[in-house]
This record gives structure tokens, C-alpha cells and sequence, in this order.
């Protein structure tokens, strides 16, 4: 097993991973727990990678499965029984702490999605195309795009209009 | 917040945070959990080969063709149930990049041939126990008169207290993989196809593809 590898791939990937666990749990000392079997996860997968997608693909798929087991096991804050920690969208805040608050909002509101819809817009905002996606969830690229459409509608109740328009398109 | 509702102030704020660890912390964790995974394997390398050795040193003792059935049978179940148990663990590596729905179809099927292990262990305990506690008993009558001494100590209390401390592993593994087994099976509801079984035009996102 490569070591240097696995290092090659963590450096590159990290904040990725860091905002999985974030997906996941809210609780920091929670996300450290899942960071590290994400960690150990992809120590142990990485030397099975063959190449047959982007490694970055292989990488989330590594992450998600680690995220959704672990949130199987939670006893507490399991992500299906989140208390309603979603900040006040409408309190004044400097620009920094603003731009901190937008993000748990937006990570607020993807936890409290159910497991599928929340896994595709996690990958969606990853950059990783529907056809991904698809393999990802085991699905169609259809029923990818019924879920990126049914999360998007329950960001959107669940942060009023702070998300409307992501039922635009992206802008790259 | 106007500039927040836009696709990419969304992309936007899903990147800001959170940081990821620094790389020393990340090294450190990397570390210790790579300690604790060969911890683990060495646990349940020696477990089961401790167990096997004991019923084999208390088989040099057996004074009957029943008492040495229930020591191969001993034997046997601790020998089945340690090779179930690195099997089932052992596949997991090939997983672990599965898409969602195997991984999860997966992982449940674990927890199910965890909760069987734990009753395999139960039930290997009490074939060793039915056989271990006769020759505790006799002994420790024949080799010692004090319940406190080094022999009495090491044919003993150790073995029972691994019986013991075996039997509470089992239970623990038995309820966890029970609640684990309950978190998959709502999971795994969320990932079973859409009820209209696809995209209409209306729902197909263009700016996804």
C-alpha cells in the first residue's frame, strides 16, 4: 500500500472531505470522528482504485458511504433527528461572519435532507456531472435530476428564498 | 444576502467552510487510527487463539470421550466463528467504494451476520463453559486448596473472566448492529427509486448535465 499515495490524494482532497463530514454531523468533535474514518476509509480503499472513474469521484463515493454509516450508528444527532440549529438569516453580521453564517445555513439545511437527496447535492456542488452522480447512487440520471430537484425545493422551504435561485442554472 | 441567492454564491458558501485540518493534525490522526486498526487485528488474532489454546491445554486433562467432544466442538465453534468474522470483515475493503445503494445493502447484510455471530459466540460459550467449568472445578479441588493461588488464578479466573468479558462483546455487538440495522433501513428507503420512477421535462435540470 502506497502511503505516499494516500498523502498525495488527502492533501489534494481535504477540504472535500472536510465538507462531507459537515453534510453529515454538525457537531465539530462528531465531524473529527467521521473525518478521521473517512481518513482511514480511504487509506484502506485507495490502493483498490483502478481507475474506472475520476479519482475524485472514487474519493466521495469512499466519503459518502463512511458519512452514511456513520450517521446510521449516531445516537445522537443522527442526521434524520437534527435539532433546528439553522441560524437566523435575517441578523445583522459583518461581511466575514455573514459568509460563515451562509454556510451553515446552506450545511444546516443539507443535513435535514433525506440521505439520497442530500448525498446528490453534496455531489453536485462537488462539480461531479449527473452521469457521476448516477453511478454513484446506483440510479439513472433521471432519478439524479428528480432528486437534485426535490432537495433544491426542500432547501428552498427550509431557507426561504436565501436558495431560490438554485433552481437556475449554476453559473460556469 | 442578495448575492446569496445565486447558484454560485451557493457553490460559493458550500466551499468556504469547514477548514480542513492542518496537515500535522491531519498526520497525527492518520496515525493513531492506523495504531488502532492493527490494534484490532491483533485483538482478534489473539482472542480467539488464546480461547483455542485454552481448551486445548484443558483437553490434555480430559478424563472421557464426552469431555473431549465438547472440547473439539469448543474448538470447532471458535475456530467457525473467527474465520466468519474475518471473512465478513474482510470483504468490506472491497466495498468501501461501492455506490450508495450496494454499500448500504451491504452493510446491512453485515449487521445480520453480526447479530448471527453473536448468537454463534453464545452458543460456542456455552459448549466451552459446559466443558471448562467441570474442569475448573475439579480442578482447582485437585491442584490447589486456596480459590487465590497463582494456578487457581491462571486455570481460573483469567479463562472466566475472557468468557465473561467474550459474552459481553457478543451482547454489545448484538445491539449495535441491531441499531445500526434500523439506521440503514431508513437510509436505504431514501435511496429506493423516485415513485414516479423518473425525470419529466419539467423536473429535468438542463443546467446539470
Amino acid at each position: 500500500m502506497s502511503d505516499d499515495n494516500f498523502y498525495r490524494a488527502l492533501s489534494q482532497y481535504a477540504p472535500a472531505l472536510s465538507r462531507v463530514a459537515a453534510g453529515y454531523v454538525s457537531d465539530p468533535q462528531e465531524q473529527e470522528d467521521l473525518l478521521q474514518e473517512i481518513y482511514v476509509a480511504l487509506w484502506r480503499a485507495l490502493p483498490t482504485f483502478r481507475g474506472e472513474s475520476r479519482e475524485l469521484t472514487f474519493v466521495l463515493s469512499v466519503a459518502h458511504n463512511r458519512g452514511i454509516s456513520f450517521a446510521s450508528r449516531a445516537r445522537r444527532k443522527a442526521f434524520l433527528e437534527l435539532p433546528y440549529d439553522i441560524p437566523d438569516p435575517t441578523a445583522n453580521v459583518d461581511e466575514e461572519a455573514e459568509r460563515r453564517e451562509r454556510a451553515a445555513l446552506l450545511y444546516a439545511g443539507i443535513r435535514r435532507l433525506p440521505a439520497a437527496q442530500r448525498q446528490a447535492i453534496m455531489l453536485h456542488l462537488e462539480g461531479l456531472s449527473g452521469k457521476e452522480i448516477a453511478a454513484a447512487q446506483a440510479t439513472t440520471e433521471n432519478n439524479v435530476n428528480v432528486r437534485l430537484n426535490r432537495a433544491r425545493t426542500a432547501l428552498r422551504d427550509l431557507l426561504g428564498t436565501l436558495v431560490a435561485d438554485m433552481n437556475g442554472g449554476h453559473d460556469e | 444576502m442578495s448575492d446569496f441567492e445565486s447558484f454560485g454564491a451557493v457553490r460559493q458558501a458550500w466551499r468556504d467552510t469547514p477548514r480542513p485540518p492542518a496537515a500535522g493534525a491531519v498526520d497525527r490522526r492518520i496515525r493513531r487510527a492506523q495504531r488502532r486498526v492493527a490494534a484490532e487485528r491483533a485483538t482478534i488474532t489473539v482472542i480467539p487463539l488464546a480461547s483455542v489454546a485454552l481448551v486445548i491445554e484443558a483437553l490434555r486433562h480430559a478424563s472421557n470421550a464426552r469431555e473431549r467432544t465438547l472440547g473439539a466442538a469448543a474448538i470447532l465453534g471458535t475456530l467457525l466463528v473467527w474465520g466468519a468474522f474475518v471473512h465478513v470483515r474482510s470483504r468490506e475493503r472491497r466495498l468501501l467504494s461501492a455506490s450508495a445503494p450496494d454499500f448500504i445493502a451491504a452493510r446491512m447484510r453485515r449487521c445480520r451476520s453480526d447479530r448471527r455471530l453473536a448468537i454463534a459466540i453464545w452458543m460456542t460459550l456455552l459448549c466451552e463453559s459446559s466443558f471448562l467449568v467441570p474442569w475448573w472445578a475439579g480442578g482447582i479441588a485437585l491442584h490447589s486448596k486456596t480459590p487465590f493461588a497463582p494456578i487457581v488464578a491462571w486455570m481460573g479466573w483469567i479463562p472466566a473472566a475472557m468468557v465473561l468479558g467474550l459474552f459481553a462483546w457478543a451482547v454489545r455487538l448484538w445491539k449495535n448492529a441491531g441499531r445500526e440495522l434500523r439506521g440503514y433501513a431508513t437510509i436505504a428507503d431514501s435511496f429506493a427509486e423516485p415513485p414516479d420512477g423518473g425525470a419529466t421535462s419539467e423536473t429535468v435540470d438542463s443546467s446539470h448535465e
